[in-house]
């Protein structure tokens, strides 16, 4: 007779979680869905616009906004990183993002973008402040239809995040009409409130969900 | 002692066991018992017989039972073993849902062994020569694989058109997108006059063709692909030998 030699609880349930683990990696590896944790994502973004490992400088979640979206600003030394992660019914996926490239020099690298979800939205603005006589940031928009009138949305440098002697920004704002803000730029002012720099924003990064 | 009541005094100090526990338990004990009983009715012992011999000769059932139940200690290892069956479920019915995700898995191999030679195929005509390459550079994580070359005609002038394709440097790993943005081809004078490309492109692989007019005598054309704090330039050589065209 075939003898069957009972496991005990924790044999078992070691045995399982190696199954568990198994599948879990042939999934996230094969498929590329099913991952547990929203900063797996921010992994597939790194690969999805090749900027390599990057550090997470700032986590944005807004449940009231929208529950199941993660916005990672991340960073490394040559770029900084927005990019988001959605919960979906495959896990944690991939938000897509905006890469602004910091390998050439400049007071200010900035960069933007949209996120659309249906009639909601969110406009972010990002970037890294590399002067450091820069003490305090306007964020300036053209409104469309209106050529004279722009829209300030101030960020001090209270508000900014500090890592590694380097200071970012992150800035967003809700039900903004993405079509309606046009020719982005960040204003760098010392503690005077003098002028010192001017950077024009890239813009055109945009991703909707459904 | 009947082997019910064996059975049962066995399993009275294992407590809270799970049903399928219960199950693996008593199937272990019979098992054991019939193993024991097996020889016995061979040398023709009457079955009952064998059975109260056997069930004295496994010793204190109380006994059996507190040993066993060392093996059933700790809720926590039950709820660690269940969590890890939902997970597996979880994961197997994503797998299911996302069967058409296998695509990128495919790209990712298809195109190491054998990348598309159709892209862009009717855009040049009049093809004199065609050459199979296998050049590569690491951009990133990435591999950069330029693959043919081919020269002949678009719009009135001779071109060399130029196939490459990318994927992670890992098997089923993310390949970078916007290849086809980030690439350029140039002539020998540096210029990049072909301002159409084609491609396809997935999580997996990403192929494009690019192309550039070439005058007689050229021998190589330059592909270019920008990524974050460098720049790719290869060496393309024309088809047809050095010098030749």
């Amino acid at each position: 007779m075939k003898k069957t030699k009972t496991l005990s609880r924790k044999r078992r349930a070691l045995r399982r979680v190696l199954i568990a683990a198994a599948a879990l990696f042939l999934v996230n590896r094969i498929f590329v869905v099913g991952l547990l944790f929203p900063i797996q994502a921010v992994r597939h973004n790194e690969e999805l616009m090749g900027t390599g490992r990057t550090e997470v400088v700032r986590r944005d979640w807004d449940p009231s906004f929208h529950w199941d979206f993660v916005a990672y600003l991340t960073k490394s030394e040559n770029i900084v990183m927005l990019s988001g992660a959605r919960l979906t019914l495959y896990g944690w996926m991939s938000g897509f993002g905006r890469v602004v490239d910091c390998t050439e020099e400049s007071p200010i690298h900035g960069g933007t973008w949209f996120l659309n979800w249906g009639a909601r939205s969110v406009i972010y603005v990002f970037g890294r402040v590399d002067d450091p006589d820069i003490t305090e940031l306007n964020v300036q928009w053209t409104i469309a239809g209106d050529a004279d009138s722009d829209m300030w949305i101030a960020s001090k440098t209270g508000e900014w995040i500090e890592e590694d002697g380097r200071r970012y920004f992150l800035c967003s704002y809700t039900n903004a009409n993405a079509a309606d803000y046009r020719l982005p730029q960040v204003v760098g002012r010392d503690k005077e409130g003098n002028e010192i720099a001017r950077v024009k924003l890239e813009q055109g990064a945009s991703s909707s969900y459904n | 002692m009947t082997r019910r009541e064996f059975l049962d005094q066995v399993l009275a100090p294992l407590g809270r066991l799970t049903a399928e526990e219960r199950e693996a338990v008593l199937r272990e004990l019979e098992e054991h018992l019939e193993d024991r009983m097996e020889p016995m009715l061979e040398r023709g012992w009457e079955a009952a017989r064998a059975e109260e011999r056997c069930l004295e000769a496994m010793g204190n059932p109380a006994e059996i039972g507190r040993e066993m139940a060392r093996q059933y200690r700790g809720k926590g290892w039950l709820w660690l073993g269940r969590a890890a069956v939902v997970l597996t479920a979880v994961v197997c019915i994503q797998a299911l849902l996302g069967i058409g995700l296998l695509s990128n898995a495919w790209d990712s191999l298809a195109v190491r062994i054998s990348p598309p030679t159709t892209i862009a195929a009717d855009k040049l005509k009049n093809v004199e020569a065609t050459e199979d390459l296998d050049i590569r550079a690491e951009v990133g994580n990435d591999v950069l694989r330029i693959y043919r070359v081919s020269v002949g005609e678009k719009e009135g002038r001779r071109t060399a058109m130029v196939l490459a394709c990318m994927y992670d440097r890992l098997p089923f790993g993310i390949v970078a997108g916007d290849l086809n943005a980030r690439s350029r081809l140039f002539n020998q004078r540096g210029e990049a006059t072909g301002n159409g490309s084609g491609g396809t492109g997935s999580y997996g692989a990403a192929c494009v063709a690019r192309w550039t007019s070439v005058e007689p005598g050229d021998t190589y054309v330059v592909w270019e692909c920008r990524a974050i704090g460098e720049t790719i330039r290869l060496e393309v050589p024309l088809p047809g030998g050095e010098g030749t065209l």
